[in-house]
């Protein structure tokens, strides 16, 4: 049940790309980091990218690689591609983004009890901790998909362009919390309960995503068939 | 001075469709046969996104297949939806290629 299409078909490409050329992964690594779920879901990207690898196995047969098949827009093939093809799926981007939140309290609530507090649970902080730390989760999330892919394409400076962004952000978020916290409205709160429901919430939130990914499967070609 | 790839653009996705209709096919055969026609600038890069939507519109369907060559290929097929396509894009480009002939022959 863990093992949904697109994992079999992210697995089936992994091995696959590692056949590959270097220029040609280079190439498609820089096409593929444009495609986040806000833009093509992520079974389509996934078979996106094995008709990439197909097209540079194909390619290789007749001594050429994949720029001199696309040309030197290699942005404006993506941007071609995520035109064309299924779109987004909002359902997914929804439970993405609380994939990322729950497994982000989870982690940070872990690496602070066992970090900070020495394996203690039981702390005493300003409830904005929870504030800070939602913003952070979600702005990483929209950072990986939604301002990363916009700069993945471009070269020199303009490609760091989105780390940058993410990292101003970050600080602005930090200083705002720094400004706001006051340790007179500390309470008292159980880390181990934010973990246990956090945790609880990502593996029922798996489950609701492993459950649309076949929803998108189903609904097109099993190539998975066809590649066994 | 004109703009060609402007003017293929939907010329293209009926030549495409017209190909895979005569025999189920591969993308780099399919590109062969556009150059053999005379679209010779033609390239993955043009035709991977139209296959791309044909397949959204369900006019054409795949499957990957054995290839003497070595990897596994994907091979398109014409679906029912894409034979009303061709049957369409038939009339439609017989329309336009007769009000074309007639301005660009002054009559």
């Amino acid at each position: 049940m863990l093992m949904n299409e697109m994992l079999i078909l992210k697995r089936e490409n992994e091995e696959q790309i590692t056949a590959l050329r270097y220029d040609d992964v280079q190439t498609i690594k820089d096409i593929m980091k444009g495609m986040s779920i806000f833009k093509v879901n992520s079974y389509d990207a996934q078979v996106i990218k094995r008709d990439l690898i197909g097209m540079a196995q194909e390619l290789e047969l007749r001594s050429k690689n994949l720029h001199d098949a696309i040309g030197s827009d290699v942005k404006g093939f993506a941007n071609d591609i995520i035109e064309n093809s299924g779109g987004p799926c909002i359902y997914e981007i929804l439970l993405g983004s609380l994939l990322y939140l729950t497994r982000s309290f989870f982690i940070w609530f872990l690496v602070i009890s066992v970090g900070a507090y020495g394996g203690k649970v039981v702390w005493r902080v300003d409830p904005i901790i929870f504030f800070f730390f939602f913003s952070f989760a979600i702005l990483g999330f929209i950072s990986d998909g939604l301002i990363t892919p916009i700069f993945s394409m471009e070269k020199g400076f303009k490609k760091i362009c989105g780390s940058i962004i993410f990292i101003t952000l970050i600080l602005v978020i930090t200083i705002v919390y720094f400004y706001l916290y006051d340790i007179q409205n500390a309470r008292e709160f159980n880390a181990a309960h934010i973990m246990l429901i956090s945790g609880a919430a990502y593996l029922v939130i798996k489950y609701l995503n492993i459950k649309n990914i076949h929803k998108l499967a189903s609904n097109k070609k099993n190539f998975i068939q066809d590649l066994s | 001075m004109v703009d060609r790839s402007q003017l293929l653009r939907g010329t293209l996705e009926g030549c495409i469709v017209k190909i895979i209709s005569n025999e189920d096919t591969y993308g780099y055969e399919i590109i062969s046969r556009l150059q053999d026609y005379g679209f010779s600038d033609v390239r993955e890069g043009t035709t991977y996104p139209i296959l791309v939507r044909l397949e959204r519109k369900k006019i054409i369907t795949s499957e990957y297949k054995e290839s003497p060559l070595g990897p596994k290929r994907k091979y398109y097929f014409l679906t029912e939806l894409g034979e009303e396509f061709l049957n369409e894009f038939q009339i439609v480009w017989d329309n336009v290629k007769k009000s074309v002939d007639m301005v660009m022959k002054g009559e």
